[in-house]
């Protein structure tokens, strides 16, 4: 039996290889990643202004009100054309995270609530979760160990 | 040993069922095709169950145009991609035919083709029923993301075809033959070390080019032998990369002899990337605009390489490479052959 | 249509940030009027922190409110300036009760307090409890 695997070709294959805009893309993401956050500030300023929640307390309503409105795109079928156009600019606001588990959902829906939902909702985003609380836990460790040495 | 089989009795192509999904309606091929889904879901409730509806719209539509009972069918030979050919096995529930279920991934049309070809040559069975199918968000879900999860794909990615592409094979002297099949020559699995599921043209691109060379070194023919050299899907890239290979290895293509379903079946529409994929790709192109051409005598003979990419979720995110398969099957619009 | 949208949302997030942005100057106010040479004290103060701009200063008997805004280059100091604010009230003035923000939803809070204060269309009394609430607020934690 020879070998199945053939190493050559790399001048072929890179010669057509198709690269990311990345010069492109990077503007794209800031573009849209800055218009996200520009409306993300918006409901925080209409939240400070008409509701009794300060500059300190308004982030985490903010936050719920952005992963919703992400939510509705995604169940309209627009998230998906966003985030080809705009790349990291609309996966890396917290609405990309509301869309990784709507997407989820969605798609899951077929199997059941339990199976389905339930267990796949979580497919793409909850290796955030899992390295989100992973990392804060050993920033916290740090934090505490400093703290307690006297460096802070 | 002659490693192309030579079909001698040149079974025959009787006829076409094509079925398509609502993106697939907007292909300047639509014309060559008969059903069109709605939506992704066809009146079904899940992706899977509407890629198994729109087989059973093509068989049915095969057998109507072919004149030709269930039990007057000998042998049902379907594959597609999702898990253990559900949708092939589901969508053959309904038909009393006996049943083969095929794996080659997007080479499955060729596969089918090939054996159903063998079969009748063979005398083991007067018609053969043989198709691929393929649905867009049914493969995205199994293979990559959901379908409403906003990744940006890079510019190497490939759209996968919705639909089904069913074709009745008998004998030659039917009188409602069409097409004639005279060779096929059996791919051999390659992998030129491309482990990037995105893209899966220049990891096919191997394979397309080693079976077609083989073709023309076991059959004897020569480029010249043929119209039109048409491989599955290998999209933009896989097709030029494929080019190069073969050139390399002394078969010269023209470009405007050498076509690729997957850059044809959707025009120049931007979303598709760098073109279209999937089992249904070949077949509803080959099956589609392919056989209409070739019974108008618009086209007398064309090689027909489908590719596959014989990957599974698993084995991509285990870091595997992709090793790629691919058919071809010499289709002529002339029964006696040499044209 | 979805790029008429996109404009609409834009203009309006950019002019709701003229809002944040639109200077008061410096305003204070007393509730027990036995705090008026405090005010004048702490109001020379704050117009001497070059890094501060709109500032809001009411004073009671007890408590002391401070609220004021941060010109936009300093703000990544804003921490130093507060401990410095903060050192020097804790030492003028040991005996009150100090409250001291750079939040804008106190500041807010507290412009609207100075404007009834200073058109004198609210009691003692409710003056105090507003106070209170505000005082209270920015303790809350998230």
């Amino acid at each position: 039996m020879s070998q199945q695997k053939e190493p050559l070709f790399q001048a072929e294959t890179s010669r057509h290889d198709k690269k990311r805009p990345l010069v492109k893309n990077c503007i794209k993401a800031f573009v849209v990643g800055g218009i996200i956050c520009t409306i993300g500030q918006l409901v925080t300023v209409l939240l400070i202004i008409y509701f009794p929640f300060t500059e300190q307390t308004a982030g985490n309503p903010t936050v719920s009100i952005m992963v919703f409105l992400s939510m509705l795109l995604t169940g309209f079928g627009l998230y998906n054309k966003l985030g080809q156009f705009a790349g990291a600019g609309s996966a890396v606001p917290v609405t990309g995270f509301g869309n990784a588990v709507v997407s989820a959902a969605i798609e899951h829906r077929s199997e059941g609530l339990v199976l389905g939902v339930g267990g796949n909702i979580f497919k793409l985003a909850g290796s955030v979760i899992v390295y989100g609380v992973v990392s804060a836990f050993f920033l916290a460790l740090i934090k505490t160990l400093l703290i307690q040495w006297g460096v802070l | 040993m002659t490693k192309t089989w030579i079909f001698e009795s040149k079974p025959a192509i009787l006829s076409a069922g094509i079925s398509g999904g609502p993106f697939e309606k907007e292909s300047p091929f639509a014309k060559h095709f008969d059903f069109f889904s709605d939506d992704l879901y066809n009146e079904e409730k899940s992706f899977e169950k509407a890629q198994r509806s729109l087989i059973e719209k093509s068989i049915t539509n095969s057998l109507e145009k072919g004149q030709v009972t269930e039990s007057e069918v000998d042998a049902l030979l379907m594959g597609d991609l999702i898990n253990q050919l559900t949708p092939s096995g589901f969508a053959a529930r309904q038909f009393d035919i006996p049943y083969l279920g095929l794996f080659s991934a997007c080479a499955t049309s060729m596969q089918g083709l090939a054996l159903s070809a063998a079969l009748i040559d063979g005398g083991y069975c007067e018609k053969v029923l043989t198709g691929a199918s393929s649905h867009n968000a049914a493969v995205e879900k199994q293979f990559r993301y959901p379908t409403e999860y906003g990744g940006q794909k890079p510019p190497t990615a490939q759209w996968t075809v919705t639909g089904a592409g069913v074709v009745l094979v008998g004998k030659s002297t039917d009188p409602l033959a069409q097409a004639y099949i005279e060779k096929a020559t059996i791919g051999r699995v390659r992998d030129i070390n491309v482990s990037d599921p995105f893209n899966m043209g220049a990891a096919m691109s191997l394979a397309a080019a080693d079976v077609i060379e083989r073709h023309f070194i076991h059959s004897g023919d020569t480029v010249d032998d043929y119209d039109f050299i048409v491989t599955g899907d290998l999209a933009e890239i896989g097709h030029s990369i494929t080019k190069d290979i073969l050139s390399e290895r002394g078969v010269s293509i023209p470009d405007e002899k050498f076509l690729d379903c997957g850059k044809m079946i959707y025009g120049n529409r931007p979303e598709v990337l760098a073109g279209a994929s999937g089992p249904a790709c070949s077949a509803l192109m080959i099956y589609g605009y392919f056989l209409d051409e070739l019974k108008a005598g618009n086209m007398k003979r064309i090689l027909s390489v489908a590719t596959g990419a014989l990957l599974s979720p698993l084995s991509f995110q285990q870091k595997e490479t992709i090793p790629c398969i691919a058919h071809a099957v010499a289709i002529t619009s002339h029964k006696g052959g040499v044209v | 249509m979805k790029k008429g949208l996109i404009v609409v949302i834009l203009i309006s997030s950019i002019l709701s940030g003229c809002v944040l942005f639109e200077e008061k100057g410096a305003s204070h106010a007393v509730i027990h009027t036995s705090q008026e040479e405090t005010i004048t004290q702490i109001a020379e103060r704050l117009e001497d922190t070059k890094e501060l701009y709109d500032t809001v200063v009411i004073a009671a008997d007890s408590s002391l409110l401070i609220s004021y805004k941060v010109k936009h280059l300093y703000r990544f100091d804003m921490k130093g300036i507060e401990k410095d604010l903060e050192a020097w009230l804790k030492d003028q003035y040991p005996d009150q009760e100090i409250t001291l923000s750079s939040d804008y939803k106190i500041f807010l809070e507290s412009f609207q307090l100075f404007e009834k204060l200073s058109q004198k269309n609210i009691s003692e009394k409710e003056a105090l409890s507003e106070m209170k609430k505000i005082i209270s607020l920015k303790n809350e934690l998230t």
